[in-house]
């Protein structure tokens, strides 16, 4: 045996046995997948062709017995026969390049193959012609069987060529092809092959495979992580960030297609157990408003399973109805993920390749069937948001005709009694007037109530009108405004404010009137001869304001719902008149000027109301 | 003193015209837009009072119409107004008041003699106008030239840039615009100088949108600045 064999034995071996170790690295990720089986078989065949050259040769060197060496060479044999068949359908298996029925005829084939010449091996006479030389055991597989090899040789070259985009990795096409060049050379050269040139080449090219698998499926996901991660991250702000229904839809099917680089993607959304398709990514806008039942197509089976699901090859792999018109031709590789929210599937993301396209592998998968959850919140999202826009749109509509409506009458009715008031005073009996004089003071008090209703509106919903103002004249006017009438409660109406107080900038007209209730509400409910004081400071960067009253006080159970539309703390309190929005509206004032408003009250003692608003304006002013 | 009211309900017509009627003005009362666009080419009112939503043509429409031949003094007068930009539409399509229904018919009557106050009395109070070369105010005339142009103010604009004027170099706070213009009934409406400047601004400056002559100041109001004119040939 010449140094030079037996150092390609040598590295051979170690080459065989890092690409076991691979293997076993990649079985550990994924020992299901149809690929990755075959690639283990080959490995498997690769290692008993080259354990069979390695018998015959030690055999002959250590000059063993003649039937010794014949089984070396059997056993090569049996490795070379294997791996020519596993190759080539490792290959067809690795693109996805095979017709419906192909894999099933193929593994029988390829089993009869190995199984036949398991046979021949056991049957046949010693294969050896001469081992004149060591160096030089030379052998020949017959026509038959070199016709077989060199067909699945050229074969796997062809498939390695023509489908080459659909390698994950260029480094396992050239091992694929290396390996079937180093099956042609075995076959073309017996001197070649006795010099373990075919053998060291497959080995070498074996190990790339092997390095290529583990560089795709171990070392790219996990380097990859903190990109696909981040990936992850924009795509789910880019779909969050959004709240018309259509945009989010067409943003989630062209990030989910850029997330996996495809070809293009679809969502289909459901309404009463039908699925329509609701938008489109780099497929054809007309199919937009295509329906399909639940269980119909892809799309429709996800939905009913709410499972995601992959078909390799839409063309060959999928049975049912086409999920489009234009499916069968135009859809290659296919992922469907199921949206759900709740318990609800609220729609369907296919993500597509074209034919010629690659292969979606598990973590494009794993990737949707994250995006998919997201999706769905986003897709909820912005249908709550579009439902809610709607009742706004409806509120604010029934608020301008309640406005329109109902003062037009109103204000009929008001100027007529002012009229009446006025022509009639010299006319109508005390007792008339005294019923003019109520029918006004209702009018105005469902003036009132209307009124409250639209400034509440106005200030939820419009852009309050700033400006700078002192805090003494807020309070001055809104004090004074109401001094009359505790007054006539002999209520104490005291202020105290400090001298050097900032200037405000906020809307002056509604923050007196925001106080004006505030005080309005302490004299409602301060039993005759109380006090209430009305005080202001400054605390850093805010101006808090202080209504404080000994009156009734607020239980603490209704202090949370104080603030609510229409809510009374004391609704036995019959004499005391108001709107129920005095409150609602201070808090609504305060709001709208990044303000905030509470309270403090003990049952008995006294309530103290307390606004904080920034000094700095308010937000983008 | 004429005064056209233009409302779509009979009974808020009835009520305005006897009100306004028993103070001593002559009433024309139109239940529609193009009824009361008509009756004013008939009967030139001093003053024109305008309902908004109005079957026909509404009152923003009617008023636009009638800004196109004269400067007669608008109020609208509408249920309408909720937000501040309704009111700023209103006062855009040239009205020189925007009354919300409902409102106390002395209130009511209160505004109509202020705004024909403002409206027939423009007396400044300097004699001397302002000529830079490109905006000369003639304050004897009431004329105002942009360059070579003459330009149309209405009453309140004219008002209004007088007041500016008067007070270039010194900021005036929109409760002193709102006093000195309009009146101190209106004291609140703290808008008004906003749109008005911004209409003043498109007419006078240069740039609206980068005004020379007429500067925001912050929070506080707006301040006329003068310009030297060009060096006497």
């Amino acid at each position: 045996m010449s140094a030079l064999n037996i150092i390609s034995l040598v590295v051979d071996s170690i080459s065989l046995t890092l690409a076991v170790l691979m293997l076993l690295l990649v079985f550990w990720q994924d020992s299901h997948s149809l690929p990755n089986a075959l690639y283990g078989l080959l490995t498997l065949a690769m290692i008993i062709w080259f354990g069979g050259a390695l018998l015959e040769r030690v055999a002959v060197y250590i000059e063993a017995p003649i039937g010794l060496i014949g089984s070396g060479i059997r056993l090569a044999e049996l490795g070379l026969t294997s791996v020519c068949v596993l190759l080539y359908l490792f290959s067809v298996v690795l693109t996805g390049a095979y017709s419906r029925y192909f894999l099933r005829v193929a593994g029988v084939g390829a089993a009869a193959i190995i199984v036949y010449q398991l046979f021949i091996s056991y049957v046949a006479s010693n294969p050896i012609d001469s081992t004149t030389d060591v160096n030089a055991i030379t052998y020949s597989y017959g026509l038959s069987w070199s016709l077989l090899f060199g067909l699945l040789a050229v074969a796997t070259l062809f498939v390695a060529w023509q489908q080459r985009r659909k390698f994950h990795d260029s480094l396992l096409r050239v091992g694929v092809s290396g390996i079937a060049i180093g099956i042609l050379i075995e076959l073309i050269s017996p001197q070649l092959s006795s010099r373990l040139i075919s053998l060291d080449m497959c080995v070498a090219s074996t190990l790339l495979i092997s390095y290529a698998q583990v560089r795709a499926q171990i070392i790219q996901p996990l380097t990859g992580r903190a990109s696909q991660l981040k990936g992850f991250r924009d795509v789910g702000l880019a779909i969050t960030s959004r709240l018309q229904l259509d945009e989010v839809l067409k943003t989630i099917a062209t990030q989910a297609a850029d997330m996996l680089h495809a070809d293009g993607a679809a969502i289909y959304l459901s309404h009463d157990s039908v699925l329509e398709l609701a938008a489109v990514y780099n497929m054809p806008e007309r199919f937009i408003g295509q329906r399909l039942a639940l269980g119909e197509g892809l799309a429709g089976q996800v939905a009913v399973d709410r499972r995601v699901s992959q078909v390799e090859d839409y063309q060959r792999d999928w049975h049912g109805l086409p999920d489009m018109q234009y499916a069968r031709q135009a859809f290659g590789s296919v992922v469907a993920v199921p949206l759900v929210f709740g318990n609800d599937v609220m729609g369907v993301l296919i993500v597509v390749e074209n034919p010629s396209g690659k292969r979606f592998d598990r973590d494009d998968v794993r990737l949707l069937e994250m995006l998919g959850p997201q999706a769905a919140v986003a897709i909820t999202n912005s249908r709550l948001f579009e439902k809610q826009q709607e009742l706004d749109r409806l509120k604010n509509q029934m608020i301008r005709m309640t406005s329109h409506d109902l003062k037009n009458p109103l204000f009929a009715a008001m100027s007529h009694v002012e009229l009446l008031q006025e022509e009639g005073k010299d006319i109508l009996t005390p007792e008339m007037l005294a019923d003019v004089d109520t029918t006004w003071t209702q009018l105005q008090r469902m003036n009132r109530i209307i009124s409250g209703i639209l400034d509440m509106e106005r200030i939820q919903s419009g852009t309050p009108t700033y400006e700078e103002f002192a805090i003494e004249d807020m309070i001055g006017i809104a004090v004074a405004e109401l001094r009359h009438q505790a007054a006539a409660h002999t209520i104490l109406l005291e202020t105290e404010l400090p001298v050097n107080l900032p200037a405000l900038f906020g809307d002056r007209h509604y923050l007196i009137q925001a106080v004006a209730n505030l005080v309005e509400n302490a004299i409602k409910y301060t039993p005759d001869h109380g006090t209430i004081r009305v005080s202001a400071e400054q605390i850093e960067d805010h101006v808090v304001l202080h209504i404080a009253d000994n009156g009734v006080g607020i239980p603490p159970d209704a202090q949370a719902r104080i603030f609510e539309r229409f809510y009374r703390a004391h609704p036995h309190m019959e004499q005391v008149n108001g709107t129920g929005l005095g409150l609602s509206l201070v808090k609504a004032v305060t709001d709208a000027h990044g303000g905030r408003v509470w309270l403090d009250s003990q049952v008995g003692q006294g309530t103290t109301f307390h606004i904080a608003l920034p000094l700095s304006g308010i937000k983008g002013v | 003193m004429k005064v056209l009211i233009v409302d779509d309900e009979q009974a808020i017509r009835d009520s305005l015209g006897r009100k306004l009627r028993r103070d001593g003005f002559d009433i024309f009362l139109a239940a529609n837009g193009i009824e009361g666009l008509r009756m004013f080419h008939l009967e030139h009112p001093d003053l024109v009072v305008l309902d908004i939503i109005m079957p026909e043509m509404d009152g923003l429409t009617v008023c636009q119409r009638i800004r196109e031949v004269a400067d007669t003094p608008i109020m609208m007068l509408s249920a309408q107004a909720i937000r501040e930009e309704d009111i700023v539409q209103g006062l855009n399509a040239g009205a020189d008041e925007y009354l919300v229904k409902p409102v106390r018919l002395n209130e009511f009557a209160a505004r109509v003699q202020a705004l024909l106050r403002r409206s027939q009395t423009v007396t400044p109070d300097t004699t001397v106008g302002y000529n830079d070369g490109y905006l000369n105010v003639d304050l004897q005339r009431r004329h105002v030239y942009v360059g070579p142009n003459k330009i149309h103010l209405t009453p309140t604009e004219f008002k209004l840039l007088i007041v500016l004027l008067e007070n270039s170099g010194r900021v005036v706070t929109h409760r002193e615009l709102l006093e000195q213009v309009w009146g101190h009934e209106y004291i609140d409406d703290i808008y008004y100088p906003r749109v008005y400047i911004s209409q003043l601004r498109h007419k006078v400056e240069p740039d609206a949108d980068n005004p020379i002559y007429i500067l925001t100041e912050h929070r506080i109001g707006y301040r006329f600045e003068k310009h030297a004119p060009p060096p006497a040939e």
